[in-house]
C-alpha cells in the first residue's frame, strides 16, 4: 500500500487536471453548439414539442376531412386518432404513448403520405427500417422518443458529440467527430512518455534498479496506476458533460437505454447509448494500455522525454499523417494504430468492415501484451550481464 | 557575449530535440506526398476531364434552351451566350484531344481564350450564368476578381510556355509541392507549434540540468546570457526548418522533377486588380513572415522562462498565445477593432501574403512591423526583469 501511495503522489496531477479540462471542453462544446446554434430547429424539449405540434397539424386536418384520395375512411379516422394521440402525448410529455402511436402510424407505411413529418430526427439514413427503433422503445417501455430525445436529451446530445450520428452522407454539417479521441490519445502520449522517462530525468534510475523487486513489476505498477487514472478522467469528463447539459432546464437527462439506430452492412442495427459510452470507454482504456506498452519499449531506446513523446505521437497519429498509406492495405487492419477514427470504428465502416468490437479490442490487447513482453525481454537482456557477474 | 553565445551553441547542438523537430517538420511537409503514395499520376486526366464535363454541361444547357418554344428574347440572348461559351470550350476540347501528348502552347492558348471570354462576359453582366470549370480542390466562384485572376495566370503560363499544375496535383514537381504544402496543406499554426516545443525545451535547459543556480552566482551580465540564448535560438531552430524544407524539396524533386520557381500564383492586393506572384517570391515572403513570427515567440519564451522555468509552463503559455491567433478567436466580436494591431492576427502568415485573411489586417509590411514591435516590447520586458533582479 505504501508503494501505491508513493506512485499516486508521484503522478503529475496538474497534467491530469489539464487533460480533464481539455477533454471536458472537447465533449461539451460541440454538444452545446448542437443545442444552441439553430433556434428554429427542435433542439430542446419545449422547441421539439412545439415543432412537432406544428408539423402534425397538417395530417390531422387532412385526415379529419378524410381528404386523402384512395384510402378508406375508417383508416383515415384511425390515422387521425393516432396523429392526435401523438400531439396530445407530446404535450403531456408521455413519450411511451408517443412511441405506441407512432408505431401504429408507421404500420400504414407508404399509404400514409404524411409520414415524412415524423422522420425529422437526424438519425435517418438510407436503408434504415424506421420501425425497428420504435419497436425496441415500445417493447422496453422506455420513456424517450426519437421526436424529442434525439436532439434534446443530455445523454443523446453527448452521444452525438462523441460521434454517434457523425456518419453517413446525411450528416448535416461537417465536423471531425474523432477530435475528442485524438485529444485523448495525444494527452496519453505525453503522459506516458513523461512517466517512463522521468526516472532518467531526475537521476533516480540507478536507485530504482537497486530496489529489491523486479524492474518489470515496478514499471507495470506505475503504468497501471496511470491507465486507471486516465480511464477515470475520461469517465469523469463524460459524466460532468452530461450533467452540464442536463442542468439546463429545457433538457432532460434522457434514458441510457435509448437505442442509437444505424445501418451496418445494410441491416438496421440498434446500439443502446450505455453500450456506446461503454465502447468509447473501452477504446480509451485499451489505447492507454497500448501506448503504455509503446512508451515502455521506447524508454529503453531513448532517455529523452521529448524524443519518446515524439515517437509516440508519430505512431499514434500515423493514420492522420498518412504514414499508413505506405503499408499494404491487407496488413493495415492488423495494426491497432488505425483505430482512431470514430464512429467508423464502432459502425464497421470504411477500413473497418470486418471488425467487430471483440476484434479491435482483441487486436489492441494482443499488441499491448506483445509490447510489454518485448520490454520485459529488453530488461532481462540488460540485467543479464550484472546477473552473470553476481554468479561469479 | 561572443563566448557565451558559442558556449550555449555548443551545448544545444547535441540536443535530441533538434532531431525531433527536424523530423516533425519533415513528416508534416511530406504528409501530402504520403497520402498520394502508390497512386497513379492522374492529374492531367482529371484536369482534361473537368474541361470535358464543362463542355458537356453547356451542350446540355443549349439543348434544353432550344426545346423552349416559343423562344422569347431572353431565351434567345441566353442561347447566344451559351453558344459563344461552347465555341471556346470546344477549342479547349480540341486542344486537349491529344491527352498526355497535347501541345502545351495549344492548350494554354485555348484556355486563355476561354478565360478572356469569361472575363468579358462577366464584365458585361455580373450575373451571367457561366459554366465554371470545376477544378479539384478549388472552390468555384462567379466573382469578377476570380475571372481576372484566371486571365492573369493563364496569360502568364501562355507567355512563358509553362504547363499548368493544379493545386490538387497528385505528383507535383518539387517547387510547387513545397509551396502548396506550406500554403494550403500544413497549417502555419502547426509549424509554429513545433517551434514552440523546441523553444520551451531550449529556454528551460538550464533549470532542468540544475545549472541555473550556478549560472546565477557567476560574475557576468545576465542580460548578455539571455541575449546570447536568443541568438542561439535563431541560429539553430530556423536553419532546422530550412533543412527540413530542403530535404522535402530534394525527396520530392528526385521523384517528380524540380519544377520552376517562376510558376505564377494569382492574388488580388485590393479585391479589384489581379496580380501575379512568382513562386520563388512567395517563398521568400513566407520565410520572412515566418522569421518575424519566430522572433515574436523567441521573445515570449524568453520572458516566460524568466518567470517560470518549467518546460511545461513555457509550453502551455506559448500555446495559449498561439491559440489567440486561430480563426475562432480573431473572428470574435470582442476583438473586432483592435485585432489588426495585435501580433496574433499575423500568426497565420499564408493568408497574410496572398491577402486572403478573413479578418482585417494591416497587410504584409504592417504585419511584420507589428510582430517585430511586439517582440521588441517582450525583449525589453525580459531585459528589465533580468536587470532588476540580476537572476536568470
Amino acid at each position: 500500500m505504501a508503494g501505491l501511495r508513493l506512485d499516486i503522489k508521484r503522478m503529475r496531477w496538474t497534467w491530469l487536471g489539464l487533460f480533464f479540462i481539455a477533454l471536458f471542453m472537447m465533449i461539451y462544446l460541440p454538444a452545446r453548439h448542437d443545442i444552441t446554434a439553430w433556434p428554429e430547429q427542435p433542439t430542446s424539449t419545449s422547441r421539439s414539442i412545439r415543432y412537432y405540434e406544428e408539423s402534425l397539424k397538417l395530417p390531422i386536418k387532412s385526415y379529419a376531412k378524410s381528404s386523402v384520395p384512395g384510402m378508406p375512411s375508417e383508416q383515415q379516422t384511425d390515422l387521425r386518432n393516432h396523429y392526435v394521440g401523438v400531439a396530445k402525448a407530446l404535450n403531456r410529455k408521455n413519450y411511451r404513448a408517443v412511441n405506441r402511436h407512432v408505431l401504429a402510424i408507421l404500420d400504414y407505411g407508404r399509404r400514409d403520405p404524411y409520414q415524412f413529418s415524423l422522420h425529422d430526427s437526424l438519425n435517418f439514413q438510407s436503408g434504415m427500417v424506421t420501425e425497428i427503433p420504435y419497436q425496441y422503445l415500445v417493447h422496453r417501455r422506455i420513456n424517450a422518443t426519437p421526436l424529442v430525445s434525439v436532439r434534446s436529451d443530455a445523454v443523446n446530445v453527448i452521444a452525438g458529440s462523441l460521434g454517434a450520428y457523425g456518419f453517413g452522407k446525411d450528416f448535416w454539417y461537417d465536423r471531425n467527430t474523432s477530435l475528442a479521441l485524438l485529444l485523448c490519445i495525444g494527452g496519453m502520449c505525453v503522459c506516458f512518455g513523461d512517466l517512463f522517462t522521468n526516472d532518467y530525468r531526475r537521476g533516480t534510475y540507478t536507485f530504482v534498479r537497486t530496489l529489491p523487486k523486479s524492474e518489470l513489476g515496478y514499471h507495470l505498477k506505475r503504468a497501471t496506476v496511470l491507465v486507471i487514472a486516465i480511464s477515470l478522467v475520461f469517465l469523469l469528463a463524460l459524466v460532468v458533460a452530461v450533467a452540464a447539459i442536463a442542468a439546463d432546464p429545457d433538457h432532460a437527462l434522457g434514458d441510457l437505454r435509448y437505442p442509437i439506430a444505424t445501418v451496418i452492412k445494410g441491416d438496421t442495427v440498434l446500439i443502446p447509448i450505455w453500450q456506446y459510452f461503454a465502447r468509447w470507454w473501452l477504446l480509451v482504456t485499451l489505447w492507454a494500455v497500448f501506448i503504455a506498452g509503446l512508451a515502455f519499449v521506447f524508454s529503453h531506446v531513448s532517455r529523452s522525454t521529448v524524443m519518446c513523446v515524439f515517437l509516440l505521437l508519430v505512431i499514434a497519429f500515423s493514420r492522420q499523417l498518412y504514414l499508413l498509406q505506405m503499408i499494404p492495405a491487407s496488413l493495415r487492419t492488423f495494426l491497432p494504430v488505425s483505430f482512431n477514427v470514430i464512429p467508423q470504428l464502432f459502425y464497421q465502416a470504411g477500413d473497418f468492415g470486418p471488425m467487430s468490437t471483440l476484434c479491435w479490442a482483441g487486436t489492441l490487447i494482443v499488441w499491448s501484451l506483445f509490447l510489454w513482453g518485448i520490454g520485459g525481454i529488453m530488461i532481462k537482456f540488460r540485467t543479464r550481464a550484472t546477473d552473470e557477474q553476481k554468479e561469479h | 557575449m561572443g563566448a557565451q553565445y558559442r558556449l550555449t551553441l555548443k551545448r544545444s547542438l547535441h540536443s535530441v530535440t533538434n532531431i525531433v523537430i527536424a523530423a516533425a517538420f519533415f513528416l508534416l511537409l511530406m504528409g501530402t506526398s504520403f497520402s498520394h503514395y502508390g497512386q497513379l499520376d492522374t492529374t492531367q486526366a482529371t484536369q482534361y476531364s473537368a474541361y470535358a464535363t464543362a463542355d458537356e454541361a453547356v451542350a446540355k444547357t443549349i439543348n434544353d434552351l432550344k426545346k423552349v418554344k416559343p423562344a422569347s428574347a431572353s431565351v434567345k440572348a441566353a442561347l447566344k451566350q451559351k453558344n459563344q461559351e461552347k465555341y471556346y470550350l470546344d477549342q479547349i476540347t480540341l486542344a486537349t484531344a491529344g491527352g498526355l501528348s497535347a501541345d502545351v502552347n495549344e492548350v494554354n492558348k485555348a484556355v486563355l481564350a476561354h478565360a478572356k471570354y469569361s472575363l468579358r462576359a462577366t464584365e458585361k453582366d455580373p450575373q451571367v450564368p457561366l459554366q465554371l470549370i470545376k477544378y479539384q480542390g478549388k472552390p468555384t466562384s462567379h466573382k469578377l476578381i476570380e475571372r481576372k485572376k484566371d486571365v492573369a495566370v493563364y496569360r502568364y503560363l501562355y507567355q512563358h510556355h509553362m504547363r499548368e499544375i493544379p493545386v490538387a496535383a497528385v505528383k507535383p514537381p518539387a517547387a510547387n509541392y513545397v509551396a502548396n504544402a506550406l500554403l494550403y496543406h500544413v497549417s502555419p499554426l502547426l509549424i509554429i507549434a513545433v517551434f514552440i516545443v523546441w523553444l520551451a525545451e531550449f529556454f528551460t535547459t538550464d533549470q532542468r540540468e540544475g545549472n541555473l543556480s550556478v549560472t546565477n552566482t557567476l560574475p557576468m551580465n545576465k542580460t548578455k546570457v539571455l541575449l546570447a540564448k536568443m541568438g542561439v535560438a535563431f541560429t539553430l531552430a530556423l536553419p532546422l526548418f530550412g533543412l527540413s524544407a530542403l530535404a522535402v524539396y530534394l525527396v520530392v524533386g528526385l521523384g517528380a522533377g524540380w519544377g520552376s520557381f517562376q510558376y505564377p500564383i494569382a492574388y488580388s492586393p485590393d479585391g479589384q486588380q489581379a496580380e501575379i506572384m512568382l513562386l520563388g517570391h512567395f517563398l521568400v515572403l513566407l520565410l520572412s513572415a515566418l522569421i518575424a513570427v519566430f522572433s515574436f515567440f523567441v521573445a515570449l519564451s524568453a520572458l516566460v522562462s524568466l518567470v517560470a522555468s518549467d518546460m511545461g509552463t513555457v509550453l502551455v503559455a506559448d500555446a495559449l498565445v498561439l491559440l489567440t491567433g486561430s480563426a475562432p478567436v480573431l473572428g470574435s466580436k470582442a476583438l473586432s477593432g483592435a485585432a489588426k494591431f495585435l501580433p496574433s492576427a499575423y500568426f497565420d502568415y499564408s493568408g497574410l501574403i496572398l491577402h486572403t485573411a478573413a479578418w482585417p489586417s494591416l497587410g504584409y509590411g504592417g504585419g511584420i512591423v507589428v510582430l517585430l514591435a511586439g517582440a521588441s516590447i517582450l525583449v525589453g520586458a525580459a531585459g528589465l526583469i533580468v536587470h532588476r533582479r540580476q537572476l536568470l
